[in-house]
């Protein structure tokens, strides 16, 4: 076991973490708001959110490097105004990562929000509640299947990111070296015992966390 | 003091376009049954007395307060107009118990003892605690009932509100609902797919003709002109007659007291009162 092992394995789980929570808060209006729009906007939006399903992850990654150097408007924006550097950091990789896991946070629950019958939703107006305290109290809540989904999507997803991590985030021990990036290191230099390691370290936790969702959801769906 | 409604409205279904107008003024307080056949558009104009739907083009005042008017681009929000409603699939929220269904309908200040009386009545209190989804339909239907009547609504609504309760289940309800809506007075528009029991308690019948609601034959004023009867045969426990009338060409079922529906035999004829062979 090399000697920053554990440390890349906590970084891979605290980016995953972060991202995952400050996706969550930034999902739910989006999708909230798809779940109710019709306009142009929407259709437009749809778009942008599913690119980074279909776009290999080194088109954002490049386009992410121009923005987050210290000449592009956003490492301008952030060094000016936080004193942040983006390129090559663990901010940057969290800026990265809820761009490029964004579609795996909405999509399932915008779906989820679909789904909901209008009749509760109506219910709900009718008894005088506002579109917050129904999407709170009755959309969100039973969405729950869907949620999770999302959860466990953009954790596992983020998880096991590699080619926005290689273009802006580089490989940094204790900074920006993931374990996506350390297998790459590893098999690069023949090490397959130690990309095994990494390999079923990442295959355990997907396979749990998954495990734990389908499991919720079957519990939620057969009652 | 009235309820004026004067709408058009029309959407698109399956079965192509689909058409409602109604021009009707009724009474605060007034217990009004609908029926028409299915797909006549008796759950749209509910949704869009409720503000649910906004009707292409209309005018609805209650009382003196304007809930639609399409000319002025108005459209008073359905949590203004403190509708209660009976939705046909009674829509209930599955993430919620039956006591928290009932609660979040009541909002923040409700009156417990009243809470209290409708468990009563409506047969709820063995089961407060459950999901709505281990309930049967009956007992779903009378969550949905509790629900659109613990904040005394101004006007209720009410889709197909029986149809998955038993005779003895339905007798005991409507009873409550009649004595609620004497006591409260919210103006109560029932839908119903066919005639049933509620009508002995209402004082407006309106049906869909076509695209069109309109009214018809006042309850059991003898001056209506009937032109022929049936069928008449004893709904039991209520002691009320389903009674089979034409009028104009069209044929209604129009509730009778069992005393007066005694006298009636088939193929009699009311004319002014008087019941002639």
């Amino acid at each position: 076991m090399e000697e920053n092992f554990l440390e890349t394995i906590f970084l891979t789980l605290k980016l995953a973490s972060v991202t995952t929570l400050i996706l969550f808060f930034l999902s739910v209006p989006i999708a909230f708001y798809l779940s109710r729009s019709h306009g142009f906007f929407k259709f437009f939006l749809e778009i942008f959110i599913t690119l980074p399903l279909v776009l290999p992850p080194t088109v954002i990654g490049f386009y992410l490097l121009i923005l987050f150097s210290p000449e592009g408007s956003i490492g301008i924006f952030f060094k000016e105004l936080f004193d942040m550097k983006l390129i090559f950091s663990f901010p940057g990789l969290v800026f990265g990562s809820i761009i490029y896991s964004l579609p795996f946070m909405v999509q399932p629950i915008y779906a989820g929000l679909e789904k909901i019958p209008a009749q509760l939703i109506e219910a709900s107006f009718l008894m005088g509640k506002s579109k917050w305290q129904t999407l709170f109290k009755i959309q969100l809540p039973n969405c729950m299947p869907a949620i999770y989904t999302a959860l466990a999507l953009t954790f596992t997803h983020t998880m096991g990111e590699f080619g926005i991590v290689l273009m802006i985030g580089g490989n940094i021990p204790g900074e920006t070296r993931l374990a996506s990036m350390a297998i790459y290191d590893s098999v690069e230099s023949l090490n397959y015992q130690q990309a095994n390691q990494y390999s079923l370290i990442l295959i355990s936790i997907t396979f749990g966390l998954l495990g734990l969702v389908h499991f919720w959801r079957k519990k939620i769906l057969n009652r | 003091m009235n309820f004026s409604i004067s709408i058009f409205h029309q959407f698109s279904t399956l079965q192509g376009i689909q058409k409602i107008e109604a021009n009707l003024n009724l009474n605060l307080g007034d217990f009004v049954s609908i029926s028409g056949v299915s797909g006549s558009g008796k759950t749209t104009f509910l949704k869009i007395l409720s503000g649910l739907i906004q009707p292409m083009n209309g005018n609805i005042r209650f009382g003196d307060q304007p809930w639609l008017d399409t000319q002025k681009r108005f459209l008073l929000s359905p949590k203004y107009r403190k509708i209660g409603m009976v939705f046909q699939d009674y829509a209930l929220f599955p993430n919620m118990n039956v006591l928290d269904n009932i609660k979040f309908a009541a909002g923040q200040s409700f009156n417990e003892n009243f809470l209290r009386d409708i468990i009563d009545a409506l047969g709820l209190e063995n089961f407060l605690t459950r999901f709505t989804y281990q309930l049967s339909g009956g007992q779903q239907q009378r969550v949905a009932i509790a629900r659109a009547i613990i904040s005394k609504p101004q006007v209720l609504l009410m889709d197909e509100p029986f149809s998955a309760l038993d005779e003895t289940l339905k007798k005991s309800v409507l009873s409550f609902i009649y004595d609620l809506h004497q006591k409260y007075f919210f103006t109560t528009l029932v839908v119903n797919h066919q005639i049933s029991e509620i009508n002995a308690f209402s004082n407006q019948f309106l049906k869909f003709e076509g695209e069109k609601l309109v009214a018809y034959l006042p309850k059991m004023e003898y001056g209506f002109m009937v032109e022929g009867i049936i069928l008449a045969k004893k709904m039991v426990d209520l002691e009320i007659y389903q009674v089979s009338v034409s009028y104009q060409g069209h044929t209604f079922e129009i509730p009778f007291p069992a005393k007066e529906a005694g006298k009636l035999q088939v193929g009699d004829t009311l004319k002014f009162g008087s019941i002639s062979r």
